[in-house]
Parts: structure tokens; C-alpha cells; sequence
């Protein structure tokens, strides 16, 4: 008799559980349509799932994996041409965004990228970047909400003291 | 704190690291992501239906802000199955048995009351088996009167034939009235009201076998009988006894 599912299958649906909201969201950001982001959020985690061995980095793979759709669905569903769809699925808005605060912008990923608990990453992908509440994030995360608005606060402490360190000492100023 | 975050908020905002989601569709994102999953397993040819029974625990464990995983949800869904799954065996159970208990009871008010509607109640009163003196175990009718039932006494007779003769007219009195209406021993403050005596007497070969039946609360003797026996026949005749007091004292 077959199993009722695989370790495949619980490790998927683990990964699933993390990232969907993160992945759907950031492919509505760029899309701009709830239904094409669903799509295109279901291809990514099959193809995750046929590559899951592969993948050392979840978030990264499933973000790479992420704008290779896109890519395919600017160039099949909207007809584009293959550099345009290439343009729009990799570029990356913040860093052609050319008003002399690039530098900063390069700091402030980096200090987003010093945050290495997965679940903490997570946090702040949904809170800080997406605007999911606290209390959404608990439920799609499966903690507290108590727990997200606490670690929520040492993301922060964390994001803005790496700017200090880099030399950032007053923050407002760069607003 | 909140100053931190405000600070840290604008500034993702203004570096363009916010990619801020609609409330409708953060809606959307949360309501859909089981369906979502489902969606994908079906695709991968991964999905059965206890999957998605298992699944819906999980789901349902994440929302209450619960850290659980699939194998985890897999085993709380068939504890509390296998729990349901027992209580209702078991409530279903008890409910067949006591409705079992109660059906032959009830048919047999029903019969009673056909059969007393005839001409001749006292014949008709009593069941097939008995009329047929065999001995089957008859259909316990519903008796009133509990007989406490005391070891009876000797004469000359030997201890193993008195024991024989009161444990024969106990067993035949327990089948035709039902445990329940049979009490025996040396118990004190009894709710019978019904008081069996006995004693067995021997004069060379024959047994004379005497029972009578003391209502306690007025003292008056009920029933009274005396039978007599070979030593061969005395199962026999205590049987009969049995079955003559069960007869009179209604």
C-alpha cells in the first residue's frame, strides 16, 4: 500500500507553509494580478518540489526560481520580447533607481541579508516588506503573535545597528 | 521600539525595499494557501484525500499560531480519529445492548396482555416451556415478588442431599424467575418480602420434602408444600417444588 505521504512531501509542504505568502507577494508586487501571481506562485513550488534536493537556500532558490517565471510568463502571456521579459523579471527597481542613493540602498540589502534565521527572514519579509500584521504573519507562520512583534523588534535593533556600523549614524538623515 | 520601527519602515519604503501587499489580497493569500497546496500536490500526483484531511489539521495548528509538523499532524488527526472512531463504537454499543435488554421485556408485557385478554389467564399466563415442563430456559416474566431464599434444614438427612435439594430448588427457581428476583445467603435487611423456608426429612428410603413461603411483613404463610422422593429422584421433585412455589406465589 502506498504511504499516506513522504518525507518529500513533509519537508515541501514545511517549506510551502514558509514561503508561500513571501513568494506570492513579491510576484504580486510585480505583476500587479492576484490571479497570475497565484499561477505563477503554483509553478514555482512545482518546480521546487521536482529540484528540492538541489536547493541548499530555500528562499533564494524559490526567489531565482521566482523570476524565471516571470520571465517566461512576460514573454509567453504577455508577448514580449526576450530582453524586455528578461529586463522586467531580473532587473531590479531599487538598484536602477538612479536619485544618488544607491550606496545606501546597497547597505540597507546588506544588513537585510545579515539576517540568517530563516524564521526571522521570514518575519521581516512579511512585516517590514510586505505589511503583513503581526497577527497575519503568526498565523502563516504558525507562532504566536506575541512571538512575531517580539522577534519583529530584534530584527530591527539588529537591521539598524548594522547601519551604525557602516557608518550610518543618524538615520533620519537619510530619509 | 516603535520608534525604531517607524524609522526602519520608512526607510525600506523610501530605498524601495517595500513591496507593500494589498489588505485584499493578504486576505486572499491566507485564505487560499491550503487550497494553493492542494492544488500543487494534485499536479505532482502527490495528493489523496487523508492527506488533505491531514493537511487541514496542520493548517488549522499554524492559524492558531501553532509550530506543528505534517508528521505531528498526522498523528494528533489519528489519535483524535481513533478516539471518535472508539467513542462512537462504544456509545452505539451501549445503546444496542440496552435497547436489546429492554425489546424482550416490552414483547412480553405486549404478549401478556393478548393472552390475559382470553378466557383462561392462568393457563394462558404461563409460557409454552413450562406448560411443556421441559427445560429450556423459559422466557423470564416479569415477577414482582423477590424471594429470599434461606438454606434449607435437615432430619436425618445427610448435609450432601440437603445442599443438593436447596441449591436444586435455588437454580430452578433463579431460571424460571430470573437472578434478580432470587436472593440468597445469610444477607440481613433484604427487600423481599418473601421469606423461602425449607427442610428435608428422611425415613429410611424416602425423602419428604417440605417448603413454605413466609410473606415477613405479615407473618402469613404464602404458600405451603410437601413432597416426598427416592434418593434417585430427589433433583426431580425439588425441580417440581420450585416450579409449584414460582406458580403460587404470584
Amino acid at each position: 500500500m502506498r504511504k499516506i505521504f513522504e518525507k518529500k512531501d513533509a519537508d515541501f509542504t514545511e517549506a510551502y507553509s514558509r514561503y508561500y505568502a513571501v513568494v506570492y507577494g513579491a510576484l504580486y508586487s510585480r505583476t500587479g494580478d492576484p490571479d497570475a501571481a497565484e499561477d505563477m506562485t503554483q509553478e514555482v513550488f512545482i518546480r521546487f518540489f521536482n529540484k528540492m534536493e538541489e536547493a541548499v537556500n530555500v528562499r533564494a532558490w524559490l526567489l531565482v526560481t521566482m523570476k524565471n517565471v516571470l520571465y517566461e510568463h512576460y514573454r509567453k502571456v504577455k508577448n514580449m520580447p526576450d530582453e524586455l521579459a528578461e529586463a522586467e523579471a531580473m532587473s531590479d527597481v531599487s538598484l536602477t533607481f538612479v536619485n544618488g542613493f544607491r550606496d545606501t540602498r546597497i547597505i540597507i540589502d546588506h544588513a537585510v541579508e545579515a539576517i540568517t534565521d530563516t524564521t526571522d527572514r521570514s518575519i521581516f519579509d512579511l512585516v517590514a516588506v510586505q505589511n503583513y500584521t503581526y497577527e497575519e504573519t503568526a498565523g502563516l507562520l504558525g507562532i504566536s503573535r506575541r512571538q512575531v512583534k517580539y522577534r519583529y523588534g530584534l530584527i530591527v535593533r539588529q537591521v539598524l545597528e548594522y547601519l551604525h556600523q557602516k557608518g550610518i549614524r543618524n538615520i533620519e538623515d537619510l530619509l | 521600539m516603535i520608534a525604531d520601527i517607524k524609522l526602519l519602515q520608512g526607510l525600506l519604503e523610501k530605498y524601495r525595499v517595500a513591496e507593500p501587499v494589498p489588505a485584499a489580497v493578504r486576505v486572499r493569500v491566507i485564505a487560499g494557501r491550503r487550497r494553493n497546496l492542494v492544488e500543487i500536490l494534485k499536479k505532482l500526483d502527490r495528493y489523496n484525500p487523508l492527506l488533505g484531511a491531514i493537511l487541514l489539521v496542520y493548517f488549522l495548528f499554524k492559524k492558531l499560531g501553532l509550530s506543528v509538523s505534517l508528521i505531528q499532524s498526522a498523528i494528533v488527526f489519528f489519535t483524535v480519529t481513533a478516539i471518535s472512531v472508539a467513542g462512537v463504537t462504544t456509545g452505539s454499543y451501549i445503546a444496542v445492548k440496552r435497547i436489546m435488554d429492554k425489546a424482550p421485556q416490552v414483547e412480553l408485557q405486549k404478549d401478556l396482555t393478548d393472552k390475559t385478554a382470553t378466557a383462561e389467564p392462568k393457563v394462558t399466563d404461563k409460557p409454552e416451556s413450562i406448560k411443556a415442563n421441559d427445560e429450556s430456559t423459559p422466557v423470564l416474566r416479569d415477577v414482582k415478588n423477590v424471594i429470599y431464599l434461606q438454606p434449607f434444614d435437615g432430619t436425618n438427612a445427610q448435609g450432601g442431599d440437603i445442599a443438593l435439594v436447596s441449591s436444586t430448588i435455588q437454580r430452578e427457581l433463579v431460571r424460571l424467575r430470573g437472578v434478580k428476583n432470587i436472593v440468597t445467603g445469610k444477607a440481613s435487611g433484604q427487600s423481599s418480602r418473601l421469606l423461602l423456608l425449607g427442610t428435608v426429612r428422611k425415613h429410611d428410603t424416602l425423602y419428604a420434602i417440605s417448603a413454605k413461603v413466609i410473606d415477613s411483613d405479615t407473618g402469613r404463610i404464602r404458600f405451603a408444600t410437601t413432597e416426598e422422593a427416592k434418593s434417585d429422584s430427589l433433583i426431580l421433585i425439588s425441580k417440581k417444588l420450585a416450579k409449584e412455589i414460582s406458580d403460587n406465589i404470584e
